[in-house]
């Protein structure tokens, strides 16, 4: 098992030293083969961690001041690893199309190996300091990336962000690490230490930074915009999921699961999901209306986790299981649906569209193949039936319901509270997944660009059509999908869920959920045949009769045009003028006045409140604050002499004084 | 399994004798004579044999997305528990999977608007995106309620949570009968029989569609106002009402005239109010919020 | 023998390169220079030595001098592949001038890193400042000028300063005991302690000045941004080293007589203020090397808490002096690379080196990952090890006070590096000819390499030299 692991590690540093070296036109095709075999390499390593109890296990000797390295493979990793395996495959399939020009090709290639390679590496190891550094490398590999992407000036201050950001996360990380005693700085010793709980809220921390939860998601919208397509679908649908990880992972290390800390994670998850898919709408750079989505769906996740550990708080496994299995699942549907969002919006990218959806429009024409398959999954993001996402929410409002019976009236209340933010949340989905696809996708072309694109070669849309397929899949057999994580479950249950007698009850809650979960495959297969038997009835009406084409209705205008049709922001402006209150809005030129206006002119710009008031200003702030000392640098001799001069005087009254 | 089979069909029909009440009742307060009972089943039939013209600016997308609305709706169908027991497909939280299949639809019907590039359409979809996300989470704060009053998760309890309550019951139904108006594009949210293509919502988003394409929309919608009022009316019978083993039959029977009597009550609103203005629409919709939050609300200090 | 061997060396080729004057000959000297210099350090590193009284090897020599050999290896090899040739007989003069003076100012750091004894390390600290004015004033202009003159001026000060502080510690003494740092820490005891305490603040401030501590750190951003890159990379990575390994001599002193919690204080106090005033400069900074030399004061203030915490903090420092050293001589060579092509010291002014010039801008880029204190290079080992002493000596708000301005300084450094690598790209520097990376790299590549590939010995000797010069807590 264990050679298994090294071989997949030494395939993919093969990659990432190989790749650049090898002439252009076979990187792609070397790549994919490299990352494929490797992630075939994985699954045979941790194929018998899932089976059985079976863990892999090892140590690294490094010398001072590495110390050894653990590496510790149990279930949860093995989950991660073959998603992180698998899941971006398509991305890095389709890599070749989108690395950007030749100047930095090579070290992209290698930055891009040295992503997936730390990414694994992470989930393989124990000991947090290694860890770190992993995760620092993943992270540095990733912000390499982000740089040279192929946006211009936007990657500077998209990467600065990044980096500061990371910086920051990473602080949170170390010091959760040095909180730790020695001795337990490893994952799995982590419980055993006094001050666990501070670690725990320090990782916790940490860990959400990189997930993107309100409010540490600022770098977000700007760093995966601005990375390549492949990467931007790497970091949102797999190295966003690492913060998931560790923070099962932390979770799993137990012993310090309170029930202010469940509810502070449900709150981190749920705001996060509600003020991620809201600033979505009001976005129309579609890569950055992804991010935001991205950051609703980790949202959604970390409410998953922060149900499970208040189901645990309570004894309530039903609530912990419905909670657990909510956020896994998410985790699945999150990584299939982002690869291909990110994907189809980068080969509309590379048509020569570029990224503002206001200058798009009429694609679902010239380019059919991206546009259907972007539209199944933003149907599938917007979480409905037929697909995996629906069966997430379901198991959330379970999870909500079951602990409705054990909790107190507060906690009662915020449960509710909580389903409805969920609700809200879908509604606004609904609301952001119609805006994008209709507005990019359908309608009359916006611009030139879009009036000329053309669509790829097939196998490109064609392979984002497996990430689909693979959430119809989940939507049909949700109970499958659970069997296969079940050890997972299993393995955090047993470790969090006290006393015994609420483990005991473990499995017949498994078994319940589980017979839930088939009779809901029933509706879902109902709907999906459906669909096929009123298209074959509607075929069959149609079939002998006459079929004309014509232009759309418009009320007396000739043809219509794309600058009559409707706006992203006039779209979404029912809604957003609700909630401008809570966001940040520039506007600019006066309001029209009098009967015969000479010239009128209105610019609305609506933004992020955290990232442009919170982040801006707390960047004012320190800047302010800092450079009220400027006058320390003066430029003038004297001055500097006499600093040193006070210096002493300072330090000779300090010792008579003290002393 | 007949009461299941018979349920499933009722649902399905409904949906005429509906719209041909509110007809009736539009012309009864008119003082006119009114279409037959059999004049919706001919109009979708009629649309049905008819060919279809498509814009030229849609694409692939516009041709499917009818047929997955009222396939979504269809589904719908075998989650709404009519007779007050379970239902083909009866489980814990199928009324968050009845409300994303509500959703289903409206993404098709939105989609499907968009596809034509009309600013009408647009606008109609714009109106109908943004009020679901007011109704949305009212609909699921009166789940909530409910599913606090009874402590199960599936309509069949649900509907009977607050058998007894009579305050409770009332903001239920007020909430209800909101989202039917909602959900059915009815005044004074939307007008059907409206002409201005600047104050439609769900008329305007079917203008382009023709032939089977539009039966299929038409008949959807009516369902859909046929799903949503079954709820309420299953709300405001008691289930006690209903023993023995001619329960459910009975009161399948009596929720099938109850949703007449809603089907009645729209039409007497719909001739007596006018629409709303279009600004004034979110905020009626904000009624079904507060309405559904008053009732969470005493459920949470009741229970 | 190693000893006068290595002293001996600088001076004696520095007459052979004034007596010479050829800068061709120049440039191979100083490599053969460097690399005999790396094998005389090595050789003292396996066998301590002793010579003449004063000079003596002990484990923190040996790592400053170490540190020195790499770095000035390194430049040496820069200098000697990016070499331009000069043709007319001032320049010969002037640049034979140069040669002789760098060899000398080495040979300064080498004999104040071995003095054993007070008055011998004040002496060659001073002439290390001496030695060095005329590389500062390389290019002679305006700038170079006044920077010049800051530095002689303000560090004359501050080693008057060092001077007084010997001369108390002196008062406090028995008349004609002994000056021999090793006698100085035994006697410790017998000090009149006011006299001691006393002369701590001036020797700290003295060789502080030196050190770039602030607030008397005022010449090092004007020295560092004028002087030649291969000497701001010296003057960064080795002399501060010196002077702070001088500081900490005499710390030491008092430790022994058990004012160690005072002079944990004082270095405590005069770390954070120095992290303070780097931040403050390093939002508004305009011009790279300044940036770079603001960072070395924030390096420094690192080393000075480290150093002042003790035990484990103690063993952080010498660690993060190791990265600080290695890197910061990475970054200076690379930032010459680019003033020689760009022409330019403003941030604004030299910008796209990444497009232009691939190779130097991932150094650059790397070296900013590195002195930024991220894994895998050695500063985020030395960093997290700091942190976690901070918060087992009980300073948790000192630890956040530290993270605050660690991030402010990466933020404000961030700007300025990407600015450089990324900024608008200059296309007339298509065709100039590129500059060697590969020494810079090598750095580079030793921060990452130390630590995951330490030999057992070499740990062995940082924790020698971590139990010498940390604060050992003694409290009396």
């Amino acid at each position: 098992m264990t050679e298994w692991l090294v071989c997949s590690s030494f395939l993919l540093v093969g990659a990432a030293v190989s790749v650049p070296m090898v002439p252009s036109v076979l990187r792609a095709k070397l790549f994919f083969s490299l990352a494929l075999f490797s992630a075939i390499a994985d699954s045979i390593a941790v194929a018998p961690v899932f089976a059985g109890d079976a863990t892999i296990s090892g140590q690294i000797f490094f010398g001072w001041p590495l110390g050894v390295a653990v590496v510790g493979v149990e279930r949860l990793s093995a989950f991660f690893l073959m998603i992180v395996a698998w899941f971006g495959l398509p991305a890095v399939a389709l890599a070749g199309r989108f690395v950007p020009g030749s100047s930095g090709a090579r070290a992209h290639w290698f930055f891009f190996g040295l992503l997936l390679l730390s990414m694994k590496l992470a989930l393989v190891l124990d000991s947090l300091l290694h860890f770190l550094v992993v995760w620092e490398v993943m992270s540095l590999s990733s912000f390499f990336l982000v740089l040279m992407g192929n946006s211009g000036q936007q990657r500077r201050s998209a990467g600065l962000h990044y980096f500061v950001a990371m910086h920051v996360s990473v602080v949170f990380l170390m010091l959760g690490t040095v909180f730790l005693p020695e001795g337990h700085m490893r994952f799995s010793m982590m419980s055993g230490a006094e001050s666990a709980l501070a670690s725990f809220v320090l990782l916790m921390t940490g860990f959400a930074f990189k997930m993107g939860l309100v409010p540490f998601h600022s770098w977000i919208p700007e760093a995966y915009p601005a990375a390549a397509t492949h990467v931007s679908a790497i970091m949102s649908s797999l190295m966003s999921k690492l913060g998931v990880y560790g923070m099962l992972r932390t979770v799993l290390s137990g012993g310090f699961i309170t029930e202010t800390a469940a509810w502070l994670v449900i709150g981190a998850g749920i705001l996060s999901a509600v003020s991620g898919i809201t600033f979505s709408v009001i976005r129309r750079d579609i890569k950055e209306i992804l991010s935001y989505s991205s950051m609703e769906n980790l949202g959604i996740i970390t409410a998953g986790i922060g149900l499970m550990m208040l189901g645990s708080v309570q004894s309530n496994a039903f609530m912990m299981w419905a909670g657990l299995a909510a956020a896994l699942f998410k985790t699945l549907c999150h990584s299939f649906s982002k690869v291909v969002l990110f994907s189809a919006a980068g080969l509309v990218e590379r048509a020569g569209v570029g990224r503002d959806i206001e200058s798009m429009g009429g694609l679902s024409r010239r380019m059919p193949r991206v546009s259907l398959v972007f539209l199944g999954t933003a149907w599938a993001s917007a979480s409905l039936p037929p697909f995996g996402g629906v069966i997430s929410e379901i198991l959330l409002v379970l999870s909500m319901v079951a602990g409705l019976s054990t909790a107190s009236p507060l906690a009662t209340t915020g449960l509710v509270l909580v389903l409805v933010l969920l609700a809200m949340t879908g509604a606004i989905a609904l609301l952001t997944w119609t805006r994008t696809w209709g507005i990019a996708f359908s309608g009359e072309p916006r611009s030139l660009a879009a009036q000329s694109a053309r669509e790829g070669r097939v196998w490109e849309s064609g392979l984002l059509w497996v990430p689909l397929i693979g959430l119809l899949l989940m939507g049909l057999f949700p109970a499958l999908v659970l069997e296969w994580v079940s050890p997972v479950m299993d393995t955090i249950a047993g470790a969090t869920l006290f006393p015994d007698a609420s483990l005991a009850a473990w499995p017949l809650v498994h078994r319940a959920m589980i017979s839930t979960l088939v009779s809901l495959s029933l509706p879902i297969a109902v709907f999906g045949g459906m669909v096929f038997l009123l298209l074959l009835v509607r075929w069959l009406l149609l079939r002998k009769r006459e079929q004309g084409e014509a232009t759309t209705w418009s009320c007396g205008w000739g043809t219509p045009d794309s600058r009559i049709q409707y706006t992203a922001s006039s779209f979404s402006d029912p809604f957003v003028s609700v909630v401008r209150p809570v966001l940040h809005t520039e506007r600019e030129g006066e309001s029209v006045s009098g009967y015969f206006p000479e010239t009128a002119g209105c610019h609305h710009h609506d933004d992020d409140p955290f990232r442009k008031k919170i982040i801006g200003r707390i960047g004012v702030f320190v800047s302010g604050v800092f450079s009220r000392f400027s006058w320390i640098q003066s430029g003038n001799m004297q001055q500097y002499i006499l600093y040193g001069l006070v210096w002493l005087v300072a330090m000779l009254v300090w010792i008579l004084v003290v002393a | 399994m007949e009461l299941l089979l018979i349920q499933v069909v009722l649902l399905l029909v409904l949906p005429f004798p509906v719209l041909w009440i509110i007809l009736r009742v539009k012309a009864f307060w008119a003082a006119r004579r009114g279409p037959c009972f059999f004049q919706p089943f001919h109009d979708i039939v009629r649309l049905c044999k008819k060919g279809a013209v498509f814009s030229k600016t849609t694409s692939l997308a516009f041709r499917l997305m009818p047929s997955v609305h009222l396939a979504a709706l269809l589904t719908a169908v075998i989650l709404v528990p009519m007779s007050g027991r379970g239902h083909i497909a009866s489980f814990e939280g199928d009324f968050v999977l009845f409300a994303y299949l509500l959703a289903a639809a409206r993404f098709s019907m939105i989609a499907g608007a968009l596809e034509t590039g009309s600013p009408f359409e647009g606008m109609g979809a714009s109106r109908e995106a943004a009020f679901a996300v007011f109704a949305e989470p009212a609909f699921f704060m009166l789940a909530g309620a409910m599913v606090l009053a009874g402590g199960k998760a599936d309509f069949v309890t649900m509907v009977s949570a607050f058998d007894g309550r009579a305050v409770l019951t009332t903001l239920a139904v007020l909430s209800l009968f909101i989202m039917v108006l909602l959900e059915g594009a009815r005044i004074p949210v939307d007008d059907p029989a409206t002409h201005l293509e600047l104050t439609m919502i769900h008329e305007a988003m079917i203008l382009d569609h023709s032939g089977p394409d539009l039966a299929m929309l038409q008949y959807g919608a009516a369902l859909k106002t046929v799903l949503v009022s079954s709820l309420l009316v299953l709300v405001v019978l008691p289930e006690q009402l209903f023993t023995g083993s001619a329960g459910p039959w009975l009161r399948l029977a009596s929720t099938a005239g109850g949703v007449c009597i809603v089907a009645a009550l729209i039409g007497t609103l719909e001739s007596f109010m006018a629409r709303l203005r279009m600004t004034h629409v979110p905020q009626f919709v904000l009624l079904m919020f507060s309405v559904s939050l008053v009732a969470l609300v005493s459920v949470l200090l009741l229970f | 023998m190693v000893i006068p061997f290595l002293l001996f060396l600088s001076p004696g080729l520095a007459i052979l390169s004034f007596v010479t004057r050829r800068p061709g000959f120049d440039r191979w000297l100083l490599v053969v220079h460097a690399v005999l210099y790396c094998g005389g350090v090595a050789w003292l590193a396996c066998e301590p030595a002793a010579w003449a009284g004063y000079f003596e090897s002990d484990p923190p020599a040996v790592l400053v001098l170490g540190l020195l050999s790499i770095v000035y290896l390194a430049v040496a090899i820069k200098r000697c592949l990016d070499g331009n040739s000069v043709s007319d007989l001032e320049h010969r003069v002037w640049h034979s001038l140069q040669t002789a003076s760098l060899l000398v100012f080495v040979g300064a750091m080498t004999a104040a890193a071995l003095s054993n004894h007070a008055a011998m390390l004040w002496v060659f600290v001073e002439a290390t400042t001496l030695a060095s004015v005329p590389l500062i004033y390389a290019s002679r202009t305006k700038t170079a000028l006044e920077a010049t003159w800051k530095y002689i001026f303000i560090c004359s000060i501050g080693i008057a300063l060092a001077f007084i502080g010997v001369i108390l510690l002196m008062m406090g003494m028995d008349q004609g005991a002994s000056l021999y740092f090793r006698d100085l820490e035994a006697n410790a005891g017998s000090i009149a302690p006011f006299w001691l305490k006393f002369s701590f603040p001036f020797i700290l401030i003295g060789f502080g000045t030196k050190a770039g501590f602030a607030p008397v750190h005022a010449w090092l951003p004007d020295a560092h941004s004028e002087a030649p890159s291969g000497i701001s990379a010296l003057l960064s990575a080795t002399l501060l080293n010196t002077a702070l390994l001088a500081v900490l001599r005499f710390s030491g002193i008092l430790d022994a007589a058990g004012f160690g919690q005072f002079v944990r204080d004082a270095l405590l106090v005069t770390g954070f203020l120095s992290l303070f005033v780097a931040a403050v400069y390093m939002l508004r900074v305009k011009n790279y090397k300044r940036m770079l030399a603001y960072s070395s004061i924030e390096n420094m203030g690192i080393m000075a808490i480290g150093f002042g915490l003790g035990g484990a903090g103690a063993l952080a420092a010498v660690l993060h002096m190791i990265a600080h050293s290695l890197v910061k001589g990475a970054f200076f060579l690379t930032a010459g690379d680019i003033l020689h092509a760009w022409k330019r010291r403003d941030i604004a002014g030299a910008s796209g080196v990444l497009a232009t010039w691939p190779r130097t801008g991932w150094v650059w880029l790397m070296a900013f990952i590195a002195i930024s204190g991220l894994p895998p290079f050695a500063a985020f080992f030395s960093e997290i090890m700091l942190m976690s002493a901070l918060l087992e000596d009980g300073y948790p708000v000192l630890l956040a006070v530290f993270l605050l301005l660690l991030t402010v300084i990466i933020w404000g450094m961030g700007r300025g590096v990407l600015s450089v690598a990324l900024g608008p790209v200059r296309p007339d520097l298509a065709g100039h000819k590129r500059s060697a990376v590969w020494p810079q790299a090598a750095l580079l590549l030793l921060a990452i390499g130390i630590v995951f590939a330490m030999p057992q010995p070499v740990e062995e000797f940082l924790r020698d030299v971590a139990a010498i010069l940390g604060v050992q807590r003694g409290l009396r």
